[in-house]
């Protein structure tokens, strides 16, 4: 019997702007493949560019309304079989690791199944509003505006962690804007999880 | 060992910046150093190049501070790391300024002397930044928790006057906030030059005054000097009509 529309398993990522390039989007589904342990049947880079930032994350739930949906930021680094990371309702990463500030929580990783589109017409329905008052991205939003759930302890932070070894409680860490840290020229244990040199690569000189 | 560090992207500076550095450095000097570039072309030399990326909130002459996390550019623990601008001029032998030494939680530069204000907010110069790689990891880490604030901070305190201007008062600043001992090489190595003869015949005066020498620059630089910073919004070096400076700009 084939997989109903509820139980396929799609992968999600998002590339837009100038920030990250297709090495990236390589990058993530190689350490998906290769170290989360994820069966997926799809794997999904949205590239609408409407929002000239991290707005352009809530579209997703407007264009994937079936099925089980996992999204990942693409400064994340994989390095181990990640915890069942499957929800039912939307699902975010709570961060644990700092004061709440003007949110707790990280959307890094989502999860949901199904129609949540709902997300994206809330957004829609005061666009203007919404982008001024959540100037510091959609973390927040969805943190006022939305009904969500939080993971267990799934991953944790590079920031403050970067001259350490990798915490082996964790099989994900969130690079968490230091996304330079995936450039070359910079080391660090993460780099054993790339894909490869990123492409604007290190050369040398005549 | 010694890892000389600069930056390098295209706007006030021609490639041959870096390469007449790269070959000015290994003139004037015995010790053995490997020269990095953190540059937005290969069309320069240096023994490594790393990319420079421009889709970042990281601007122009900010990249430099990458070079104070040891996580960067290849670093050992223990390795001297000197950090320069590129519009400079070595006009001597610089074996003293590369092997100056170094401790741990210390960083060395050299005095602003033209400085003419008696109690300047920032006392180092962001052409010369030396330290041992681990030790000023604070500089980075405090930097990269929010660059576009620090970045614009100095300009907006209105204590420095051009957009992104301010970074030595950056890392002054972090370095007294962490206990980092500063120590300034000493001044009459370095001169300061610019294409303007009446500023230049100012700083000729200062120099003399302060260091009590005849001259900063008279046909040629002063036997003292083994370095010669260009460092202004409107001093270059290869628009420079003395020979002097075309004799020392080799490429």
């Amino acid at each position: 019997m084939g997989k109903g529309p509820l139980d396929s398993m799609r992968i999600i990522c998002v590339n837009t702007g100038k920030k990250y390039n297709q090495w990236h989007t390589d990058n993530l589904k190689h350490m998906i493949d290769t170290y989360s342990g994820i069966k997926y049947d799809e794997f999904v880079c949205m590239d609408t560019d409407l929002y000239d930032g991290v707005f352009n994350k809530l579209i997703i739930f407007d264009q994937f309304r079936d099925g089980q949906n996992i999204f990942f930021d693409l400064d994340v680094v994989i390095y181990d079989k990640l915890p069942d990371l499957t929800a039912k309702d939307l699902t975010l990463v709570h961060c644990w690791w700092r004061d709440a500030w003007h949110t707790p929580l990280n959307s890094s990783i989502m999860s949901w199944t199904g129609d949540c589109s709902h997300i994206y017409q809330k957004f829609l329905q005061q666009e203007d509003y919404y982008l001024l008052k959540y100037n510091k991205g959609i973390d927040e939003f969805i943190y006022k505006e939305i009904e969500y759930k939080t993971f267990d302890r799934v991953c944790y932070t590079i920031q403050e962690n970067e001259y350490d070894p990798k915490d082996p409680k964790y099989s994900m860490c969130l690079l968490n804007q230091r996304q330079f840290l995936m450039e070359p020229g910079w080391q660090g244990w993460w780099k054993n999880y790339f894909i490869s040199d990123m492409a604007l690569t290190t050369s040398k000189g005549d | 060992m010694i890892k000389i560090c600069c930056v390098y992207f295209k706007g006030m500076y021609s490639p041959d910046y870096v390469t007449n550095l790269y070959h000015s450095l290994k003139k004037h000097s015995t010790v053995p150093f490997e020269f990095v570039c953190l540059s937005d072309t290969d069309q320069i030399k240096s023994d490594v190049i790393l990319p420079y990326n421009h889709h970042t909130y990281i601007k122009l002459h900010w990249h430099k501070l990458k070079y104070f996390s040891q996580l960067f550019a290849e670093q050992t623990l223990g390795d001297e790391i000197i950090v320069i601008d590129i519009d400079q001029l070595i006009v001597s032998n610089i074996d003293e300024m590369l092997t100056y030494p170094v401790g741990e939680k210390e960083l060395v530069s050299y005095q602003k002397w033209w400085d003419v204000n008696p109690n300047p907010p920032v006392t180092i110069n962001g052409g010369w930044y030396k330290f041992k790689s681990g030790q000023v990891n604070c500089v980075w880490n405090k930097f990269v928790e929010d660059p576009e604030y620090w970045q614009l901070y100095f300009y907006n305190q209105n204590i420095v006057h051009h957009k992104y201007y301010g970074e030595q008062n950056f890392v002054e600043m972090v370095c007294k906030q962490n206990a980092i001992k500063v120590t300034h090489m000493p001044g009459q190595w370095i001169g300061k030059y610019t294409n303007d003869t009446t500023i230049n015949r100012k700083l000729n005066m200062q120099y003399a005054e302060k260091f009590n020498q005849d001259y900063m620059v008279l046909d040629a630089p002063h036997d003292d000097i083994k370095i010669i910073h260009f460092a202004n919004t409107t001093s270059t070096i290869h628009d420079s009509d003395e020979q002097w400076v075309k004799d020392h700009w080799i490429a």
